[in-house]
């Protein structure tokens, strides 16, 4: 376990909160807490690539926040209109 | 040159942020104080991750990617704050625009947020 593995485990940590708001807030709070929830995933996978040296797992992070966005833009838009 | 130590030091800090930052979030009642909450992780998190990379991997490549990915987060999340700010304020209130009835009051001014009439400009007397 080097420093990059700690950090990702306490990151990992730092995901409960977001399911609890995900699982027991209302519909606005859980939208709140998926795209926290993203954004922690993507953090938590240039830990983990560079814990394992593996580099070239960097590009699943980057994939995963340019993706983050369309999916939160496309839950906010339901959100506003149909929902 | 890697500096371990200090690479450690700015990923004790990101880790901390994120997690008393995501329990902060957790704990607000209102989606907009939750909205709040998100923005220091955003903010803070990727920057200094990228230095913790930036001081411990010489991989060039490496060091590109992880640029991206925290202007990315950085630059999109406020984005997408917005939006998710907006989107909940139309689905409570009905519109974007403030309300006279909201009874909101503008910062040095004696007018309620909303108020857009035109008053007419007084005549110069000159």
């Amino acid at each position: 376990m080097n420093s990059w593995l700690w950090a990702a485990v306490v990151l990992e940590l730092a995901l409960f909160p977001c399911a609890w708001v995900c699982y027991r807030g209302k519909l606005a709070d859980r939208i709140v807490g998926i795209e926290m929830a993203g954004v922690l995933i993507a953090l938590e996978m240039i830990l983990l690539a560079q814990g394992m040296n593996r580099t070239s797992f960097l590009d699943l992070p980057l994939t995963l926040s340019l993706l983050t966005f369309g999916g939160g833009m496309v839950f906010v838009r339901f959100l506003q209109r149909w929902i | 040159m890697t500096h371990p130590v200090l690479s450690s030091i700015f990923l004790f800090l990101a880790a901390a942020i994120a997690l008393i930052f995501t329990i902060g979030l957790a704990i607000m009642r209102d989606p907009f104080q939750k909205l709040h909450f998100s923005s220091p992780i955003v903010a803070l998190c990727p920057l200094f991750i990228s230095v913790a990379v930036f001081l411990e991997n010489s991989d060039p490549a490496a060091r590109i990617k992880v640029v991206i990915i925290s202007v990315v987060l950085f630059l999109m999340n406020s984005v997408l704050s917005h939006a998710t700010g907006k989107a909940i304020r139309i689905r409570d209130v009905g519109q974007w625009p403030v309300q006279i009835k909201e009874g909101i009051p503008l910062v040095n001014r004696n007018v309620l947020a909303g108020d857009n009439e035109e008053k007419p400009a007084k005549e110069n007397p000159i």
